[in-house]
């Protein structure tokens, strides 16, 4: 077990993995109950954890369950019985998972769940968005982080998005497995005084409770279930508007994050492209813009770093701004293209937004995409559009 | 420990008026006296009957708190409440609800991790032999010649011992019981409530609509699957077997009512051919025999 931060009195600043930077997150936001299986690239985050938890210094129950489904269960339990919960996990895990997944999504129970990125194919550990994706119309929040210290920030802003009353609903953040999961960088970690007062205890809307019985999760009839679906849409709809002020708290109290939903990198104004994208190609992405004003092209990245709710207000109106517009997916809708690209089409006809759209899908199974391809994929996209 | 008649009588209403149970429901007797047993019961339901027979929501008939789970995801939500329960320190008893489909086979899993991890739970299955909930297809449960939808030649494999798996795991508490003896149930879901840890009930249930017997007749389907050696009555602790008094002499064949009185009184049986009985009449000597082994 590697030697993690053991006192957190004060901001410091650490060289850490993004597993490390998910598991000193997790500690900080002080989860009551902590139920996990272990998976390739999402180990560490378990491990650490269960460090933590037996060397006293994270007050949680820890449960070593036997399968990604009853690590879902067991939160979906501990969190009805009135207790913060975390569980962490990626690919076929969370496939795994994914009855309860819904479960948790449909009955909105507010548990946070890192999901490192990986490929879904059969025998590849390699990042790619697949198996999150499979599950954006599940009932949860989505966040996709772009390095570690993004990682460490969200999960714990994870914490209290769930938990707002008007949202109270389960909160994926999403990380790519390896470049983020594995890789080592620096990370500022706030103080646990300054998490704590961002973050307060855990307040159960419902709650099982002998002294108060009722039951979850019974039998609806179908009046019953359209209300249910009705106002989990509205919880999204405010998700959308409290996302943004709980980033800006966070910002205030803490530092750094930022309270946008949709990161733009580079002159907009001038820009003869944008570059749409998730997670660390999206931080790629902003390397490519460099290069290519050495090259005297002028382009932006646009990288939405939520997305359930889907930020399309936030993407339209900067899209309104762009000639052109290229779209990267590390995900295929197999029979379709990549969910990213799909949502801004659609985003874009509703809104008569007329813009050159391309899109490609790259990165798949962990093939590397480097700040060169991104930028020869824009020269493309100029070269095609004289 | 014998628990006396009127401590009996006097218990409280877990299972309220108004639900959906079908007449001579055998797992709603099985629920009013088990869980009346238990001290501020917290009680998980995956997908069974019970899971219908609360009725519609908002309406619920039973008085306990309840979470209504996915099929396989039993014991695994129940661990994650008797966790939370404990950092909160509150004193409450977490209950798995579970019909066979769920114990014997589609939870098996989840169950297992619980039992190894040895979660503070009291584990119920009440045991009609089949899925009942979706109209009586087979389980692992089913006995051996049993029609059931997806056996309708009847089955050709003998029952699975959910028992000497779950005595496999080496928990503190393991009993068979029966809704045609409540007062022997009833006593030992009180004992089991006194031990901590994994806690193992297992429970005859009878299903009128679904053996297609009388449902007048549920009681007494219940004592007759005692008193034919078909469901033995007893109790494992710390590895230790101990035959119950209600059902020990039924441990000698003679003593036995002949099966084919059990068997009549259920139309499901009754595509069984006489060396199918006789099958039978093995698996039930087989199941007495290997328990003996734990004594």
């Amino acid at each position: 077990m590697k030697e993690m931060v053991q006192t957190l009195e004060k901001p410091q600043t650490k060289l850490m993995t993004g597993s490390e930077a998910v598991a000193t997150a997790a500690k900080l936001s002080r989860p009551q109950v902590i139920a996990a299986y272990p998976i390739t690239p999402q180990t560490e985050i378990v491990e650490t954890l269960s460090g933590m938890v037996t060397r006293g210094e994270l007050n949680a129950e820890y449960i070593n369950v036997e399968s990604e489904h009853s690590a879902m269960g067991a939160v979906i339990g501990a969190s009805l019985a009135g207790t913060r919960t975390f569980t962490a996990t990626s690919s076929h895990g969370l496939l795994y998972m994914g009855e309860l997944v819904w479960w948790a999504g449909l009955t909105r129970i507010p548990v946070v769940m890192p999901v490192v990125n990986r490929s879904l194919n059969p025998w590849n550990i390699w990042p790619d968005h697949q198996d999150a994706m499979t599950f954006r119309d599940a009932g949860w929040i989505q966040f996709y982080a772009k390095n570690n210290q993004e990682v460490l920030d969200l999960t714990i802003c994870a914490f209290k998005i769930a938990e707002h009353h008007k949202i109270w609903m389960p909160v994926m953040v999403c990380l790519d497995g390896f470049i983020l999961s594995h890789t080592t960088a620096q990370v500022e970690i706030p103080s646990q005084s300054d998490v704590d007062n961002f973050l307060p205890s855990f307040k159960p809307l419902a709650m099982l409770d002998p002294d108060d019985p009722f039951a979850h999760g019974s039998l609806t009839d179908s009046e019953g279930i359209w209300e249910q679906r009705m106002s989990l849409i509205a919880g999204f709809d405010n998700a959308r508007v409290i996302i943004p002020q709980i980033l800006t708290e966070y910002t205030e109290k803490i530092g750094r994050l930022g309270n946008y939903m949709v990161e733009v990198t580079g002159d907009i104004d001038n820009a003869e492209c944008a570059i749409v994208a998730l997670g660390t190609m999206g931080e790629e992405a902003e390397q490519a813009i460099e290069f290519l004003a050495e090259k005297n092209i002028k382009a932006v990245v646009f990288r939405p770093r939520v997305f359930r709710p889907f930020p399309k207000k936030e993407l339209i109106s900067l899209i309104k701004q762009v000639p052109r517009l290229l779209v990267i997916d590390r995900a295929v809708s197999f029979g379709n293209a990549g969910q990213l690209a799909i949502e801004i089409q659609a985003e874009l006809y509703a809104s008569k937004v007329d813009v050159k759209f391309y899109q490609i899908i790259r990165g798949l199974g962990g093939k590397d995409v480097s700040y060169a391809d991104i930028a020869a994929e824009v020269e493309k996209v100029l070269k095609e559009d004289k | 420990m014998n628990v006396k008649i009127p401590e009996m009588m006097d218990r409280p209403e877990v299972l309220l008026r108004g639900n959906f149970a079908c007449a001579g429901c055998g797992l709603s007797i099985a629920y009013k006296t088990a869980i009346s047993a238990l001290n501020r019961p917290i009680v998980v339901i995956p997908a069974c009957c019970s899971s219908v027979i609360q009725s519609l929501h908002p309406n619920v008939t039973y008085n306990v708190p309840t979470l209504n789970i996915a099929f396989a995801a039993h014991a695994s939500a129940a661990s994650g409440i008797a966790r939370a329960k404990k950092m909160r320190g509150e004193d409450t008893t977490t209950v798995v609800w579970s019909g066979d489909g769920g114990t014997f086979d589609i939870g098996l899993a989840t169950w297992s991790g619980a039992a190894e991890r040895n979660e503070n739970i009291i584990h119920f299955c009440y045991d009609n032999n089949f899925y009942s909930n979706t109209g009586a297809q087979r389980s692992g449960a089913t006995p051996r010649g049993a029609v059931t939808t997806t056996t309708p030649g009847g089955k050709k494999e003998k029952r699975k011992s959910i028992v000497r798996i779950m005595a496999a795991h080496d928990i503190p508490y393991i009993a068979t019981a029966s809704i045609g003896y409540p007062r022997d149930l009833y006593t030992k879901v009180k004992k089991a409530s006194l031990i901590e840890g994994y806690r193992f009930i297992l429970i005859d249930a009878p299903c009128p609509t679904g053996w297609n017997s009388d449902p007048a007749l549920t009681p007494e389907l219940g004592e007759l699957a005692v008193k034919t050696g078909y469901f033995p009555l007893y109790e494992i602790e710390k590895g230790k077997l101990t035959f119950s008094r209600r059902g020990e002499r039924y441990r000698d064949p003679e003593k036995r009512v002949p099966i084919e009185e059990y068997l009549s009184k259920q139309s499901r049986f009754k595509k069984m051919t006489s060396t199918q009985i006789l099958e039978v009449k093995k698996d039930i000597q087989h199941e007495w025999d290997q328990l003996s082994l734990f004594e």
